[in-house]
């Protein structure tokens, strides 16, 4: 007995049960990622890794295609109050229940609107022009009247804190909603094991085209290098952004396949800022000369063909990005000569960088090294400190910098999110800095208002250029690279597609088992 | 570990369990006081990502009554404590106390399986190297734990999950699936619901990272066994017994490994705890989801509860291994009196 | 007894080659900055991401680091960490095992419950937790892993004072009315030693291991020429450029052998009883 028992367990144990082919048979896509999301309630969050699996689970009244448009989803249409109101008009699509089997209706969608602006999501500064009290429901339509003209309204309104999740799962379920939302989305939830997986499975009873694959399972696998060792291997058939340097890997593998960001499509920004509430950085001069020292393609080398050289804060994937300006070349002699003109002695500083990868950077510490070592030949000693996303963000927000690392990836893709991000007065408070150059110019800021109040693109894009020639004479913010995103996955997987705001809508996807290579 | 002085059993397990609540106190009331050492803004950041705002941060805050006196923050805590409720984690709002009746079985699970290889290993080298003194195999077996001791087990898991994936089939990912879950421990959960497969697949997932982690105690237990065999087969009885001619292998097992189990018991019991909450790295890096790793996740991410929870529940485990091991210890020899 | 200790030691071949290494160890962290063929820190253009060749004998970093020059003045730090923190758990230790074991009583309960507690954390995420009150730094390492080391030091210490302290000469000592602290500087003391030296030459090694295990967590703050650090650093280019990977590894396992080898040595020379 206790010899068979030995035997089976070795079988077991050199020939496997086959893992590879697991999730073909399963139908399922094993989604392989960084970390774990926070909470599947839309208001409470900002982080890409829950944005993620609740677009999969949960719609909203419009959605933005593959190719950028908006689309309807839960609204079939929509049009201008009209009668002098600002607003728009929304008709709800009928015949959609949520996956808890209430159905979606007017008052659903008022419900799911007064709630976000209630409540405190990271993004309700978006939905600021909304006036609560004209929320109105028409039959099957909804009114929502803003106080002044908002030509970002709709694309805010597509975007994921405006899904429309139950009122009755919102009730019954009070502060464990983010646990397990419940919307009308392509999947829905079927469990969360927590700091490990989300699965989802396919909503059969989905007004639209079902979903591909019958399950998701997200995982989180922390080490870019454990990620790719897991698709290799047949554990994964998805992961996000592996490590530019295995592209080699995946291309010379016969399963594998991987697609990123083309040049010129990015929608992410690596910059060093420099905190102008501190002196010497209070300097442009100064600022300038440190702008000159860095070796952009360098540092765009580091990422092994993922990034490439930012001359504006605007990542050309953004709406309002400029091709006629030109950023701050490198060039050291200028740098020296601009650090002589300043008149500043002070030769020490510090820059900080987070320990961990983020979506816009994968190897922070080479960053850092480099711009150290860029810095280090026009003169200038550079102590590096590296510290954890969670004591990172508070220390910079909180101007105890002097130069720091950091990245801003697209919330909306316009051009006004980054620029108010970086340079904007209203975001410099200490503490609770977006703008953590803590740069206050009133210059910049009307510049800012003007583009923000113009309707007419064309005057607004040259407001935007001189926006960028403006930015680059002050340069408190030195932009570094624009940042790819990447996906690899395994063949058997049809209809992988690239989203331009880097959502990742799943429900195409399915698995074709016929074309797999045999093992 | 067992104090000579001579005293009753009895006495003196209840002195050591009578001590257990004053080393829980003390460790809740230091990983209380790391904790509140670290300014609430920062603690409340935690729970932020990408957007932070003054109003959020207060919301934080008050939610967990981090503005509350020392005294009744830590009042509130340990009465809550005491009821089971380990409070939440502020990145993902999960209940301490089911993230850790999750996790330790994960972590126990993967202690047990490492010990056991490392026993399994340890005792045959050892036993080998023992009987055939300055031998080949004496000194690999020698060299093997001296490389056991001194390779660092993050980088040997490193090197072994590349290996690994590169050729062998193994999966890695996750636990696998054991059916029903009655004691999270899914080797065990898996042979209950009598499938054979799960129970491979199980343990497929958990060789590995076992392997890597039984190094050390292996490197250890290797040492202990020579060295508590060569001390038993120099002993008058065994050259009795082999004088009167006993088979060879029965002299080992029978008379030898008997007496030389009580050292290796007693450093199995250490080791056992070491590996319930040393596992930090190769839980991390194998991305096993136990408690090592999800209490040093949480400390560097600046989410106390876990750590407070987490460490509670390590130290009382630590505490009741080594009293079990000299509970067990005092009952195989006779001699040993507690005191 | 000194000589015999000496010859002792040196009839072990594995104790001979522990001596070696450590030497060699104890050389490259000293001259590091005579036998670098670089600056461990220069970023020299062009010559990015190279394998090992007769230039570069571990190739280069990814940012054009020579790696064998980064190795070498890795071993500094090594010896630093190594040095620094077993220095703090030795005297803590001493001073705490000697008075535990002295005094006795309620002192000694005192100090010796306060080391039970100590021990009932894990050690690792004792350090870590250490770290983050500090703050992010090797200094902060360097006591993590000091602290984390104190218990061994002063059991170890309190067994040996116990041992001694009423051996006939200790005891007549005091009867004739010496001062404690002499005492314990002249009899007590100088009994310790033997195992306390075993303890630092195997705690070093130990005390290496912890501290690359923390950097390679990331808990080191500034880019410091360190080799934990400097394997988490390079992790993501193992399969382009292993040997980054593999030469902060080995380096470590050796040094660490060579204390724990050294250390073996010792004990065996010092004090036969003391096997393990």
């Amino acid at each position: 007995m206790r010899t068979r028992l030995l035997i089976t367990l070795l079988a077991l144990t050199t020939f496997g049960c086959s893992q590879r082919s697991d999730w073909t048979d399963k139908d399922t896509l094993v989604y392989g990622r960084g970390s774990d999301s926070r909470s599947l309630d839309p208001i409470a969050v900002s982080d890409g890794e829950s944005i993620k699996v609740q677009s999969n689970m949960l719609e909203r009244l419009a959605r933005v295609d593959f190719d950028g448009a908006i689309q309807p989803c839960l609204a079939t249409e929509w049009e201008p109050l009209g009668d002098g109101r600002h607003g728009l008009r929304f008709r709800i699509r009928e015949g959609v229940t949520f996956h808890d089997n209430t159905p979606l209706d007017a008052q659903a969608v008022a419900f799911n609107l007064r709630r976000l602006l209630r409540s405190q999501s990271p993004y309700i500064d978006f939905y600021s022009t909304i006036l609560p009290d004209k929320i109105q429901v028409v039959s099957n339509q909804v009114e929502i009247e803003t106080s002044r003209p908002d030509a970002n309204l709709l694309r805010h309104l597509a975007m994921f804190p405006a899904a429309i999740v139950s009122p009755q799962a919102v009730k019954t379920l009070g502060q464990d909603f983010g646990d397990r939302a419940i919307g009308t989305g392509p999947f829905r939830f079927e469990s969360w094991e927590k700091d490990q997986r989300i699965v989802l499975s396919r909503n059969e009873s989905y007004w639209g085209e079902k979903a591909g694959v019958s399950r998701i399972e997200f995982w989180r696998i922390q080490d870019n290098n454990s990620r790719i060792k897991k698709l290799v291997n047949g554990d994964l058939s998805y992961i996000d952004n592996p490590n530019p340097q295995d592209i080699e890997t995946i291309e010379n593998h016969p399963e594998l396949d991987y697609q990123m960001r083309k040049p010129g499509q990015e929608i992410s920004l690596l910059y060093m800022a420099m905190n102008t509430s501190r002196p010497p950085f209070d300097n442009a001069l100064f600022r300038r000369a440190i702008a000159h020292a860095i070796d952009k393609k360098k540092i765009a080398r580091l990422f092994q063909g993922i990034a490439s050289v930012a001359d504006q804060a605007v990542p050309p994937g953004i709406y309002g990005h400029s091709d006629n300006v030109q950023g701050i070349e490198y060039d050291q002699k200028k740098a020296k000569q601009l650090l002589e003109k300043s008149g500043i002695k002070q030769r020490s500083f510090t820059l900080a960088h987070m320990s961990n990868s983020r979506p816009y950077i994968r190897q922070p510490h080479e960053v850092a090294r480099a711009l150290r070592e860029a810095l280090r030949r026009i003169g200038l000693e550079i102590k590096i400190e590296k510290h954890e996303w969670g004591t990172y963000l508070p220390l910079v927000q909180g101007a105890r910098h002097d130069l720091c690392l950091l990245g801003w990836t697209t919330d909306n893709g316009d051009a006004d999110n980054f620029l108010t991000t970086f340079y904007s007065s209203s975001s410099a408070k200490v503490g609770s800095a977006n703008n953590v150059s803590f740069y206050k110019n009133p210059r910049m800021d009307d510049l800012l208002n003007q583009q923000r109040n113009e309707i007419d693109p064309k005057k607004r894009q040259q407001i935007l250029d001189s926006i960028y020639r403006y930015a680059a004479e002050q340069s408190p913010i030195v932009p570094l690279v624009y940042v790819s995103d990447m996906i690899a996955y395994h063949r058997t997987l049809k209809n992988v597609r690239f989203h331009p705001l880097g959502e990742k809508v799943l429900a195409p996807i399915r698995i074709d088992s016929s074309s797999e290579t045999p093992n | 570990m067992v104090d000579a002085q001579a005293a009753s059993g009895t006495s003196y397990i209840l002195r050591r369990l009578l001590l257990l609540p004053v080393i829980l106190g003390v460790v809740a009331l230091s990983t209380f006081l790391i904790s509140y050492s670290i300014p609430p803004r920062v603690r409340a950041v935690a729970a932020l990502e990408k957007h932070i705002s003054e109003a959020r941060i207060q919301s934080i805050i008050r939610e967990n009554g981090w503005d509350q006196p020392f005294l009744d923050q830590f009042l509130t805590y340990l009465h809550r404590a005491l009821q089971g409720d380990l409070g939440r984690s502020v990145v993902n709002r999960e209940p301490v106390a089911s993230a850790i009746r999750r996790k330790f079985p994960a972590t126990a699970e993967l202690a047990l399986v490492s010990l056991f290889i490392a026993l399994l290993i340890g005792m045959c080298l050892g036993i080998a190297s023992a009987t055939r003194r300055n031998s080949w195999i004496d000194y690999s077996s020698a060299l093997l734990a001296l490389g056991g001791l001194s390779i660092p087990v993050f980088w040997l898991a490193l090197i072994a999950q590349g290996l690994i994936s590169e050729y062998v089939n193994i999966p890695l990912l996750g636990r696998g699936d054991p059916g029903t879950v009655r004691t999270g421990l899914y080797l065990l959960d898996s042979l209950l619901a009598g499938d054979l497969a799960a129970f491979g697949d199980c343990f497929q997932r958990l060789l590995v990272p076992a392997t890597v982690l039984a190094t050390v105690p292996m490197a250890i237990v290797t040492r202990i066994t020579r060295a508590s065999m060569l001390d038993v087969l120099g002993a008058d009885y065994i050259r009795t017994a082999r004088s009167k001619g006993l088979p060879r292998a029965a002299i080992l097992l029978r008379h030898a490994l008997k007496n030389a189990a009580l050292p290796i018991l007693t450093i199995a019991g250490l080791q056992l705890g070491y590996l319930l909450g040393g596992a930090v790295l190769t839980e991390t890096i194998f991305d096993w989801n136990g408690l090592g790793s999800y209490v040093a996740q949480a400390l560097l991410a600046n989410d106390f509860a876990p750590v407070q929870g987490g460490v509670l529940v390590m130290a009382t485990t630590f505490v009741l291994v080594n009293l079990s091991v000299d509970l067990l210890y005092a009952r195989l020899d006779p001699r040993v009196k507690l005191g | 007894m000194r000589n015999r200790a000496i010859r002792t030691f040196f009839r072990s071949k594995t104790g001979v080659l522990g001596a070696c290494l450590v030497f060699l160890f104890l050389l490259a962290a000293l001259l590091a900055p005579v036998l670098a063929p670089f600056d461990p820190e220069h970023q020299i253009d062009g010559k990015e991401s190279q394998s090992p060749s007769s230039h570069h004998w571990l190739g280069t970093t990814p940012l054009g680091e020579d790696m064998a020059s980064r190795i070498l003045h890795g071993a500094r730090t090594s010896l630093k960490v190594g040095v620094i923190s077993v220095a703090i758990s030795c005297l803590a230790g001493l001073f705490l095992g000697v008075i535990a074991g002295y005094r006795g009583g309620w002192v000694d309960t005192l100090i010796m419950r306060a080391i039970d507690i100590l021990m009932a954390f894990p050690s690792i995420l004792l350090a870590i937790t250490i770290v983050s009150i500090l703050g992010r730094s090797l200094h902060s390492i360097m006591i993590a892993v000091g602290v984390v080391g104190i218990p061994v030091f002063a059991r170890q210490v309190r067994a040996s004072v116990l041992a001694v302290r009423e051996l006939e000469y200790v005891t007549a000592s005091r009867a004739l009315g010496a001062h404690a602290s002499r005492i314990v500087l002249r009899h007590i003391l100088p009994a310790t030693m033997g195992p306390v030296i075993v303890l630092t030459s195997l705690r070093i090694a130990t005390a290496i291991l912890e501290s690359a295990g923390l950097s390679f967590l990331g808990l080191g703050g500034e880019a410091i020429l360190e080799w934990g650090t400097m394997l988490a650093e390079n992790k993501d280019h193992y399969a382009r450029l292993p040997h980054l990977v593999l030469a902060p590894g080995i380096a470590i396992s050796l040094t660490v052998l060579a204390f724990n080898l050294f250390g073996d040595a010792l004990r065996d020379a010092l004090d036969p009883r003391l096997h393990r």
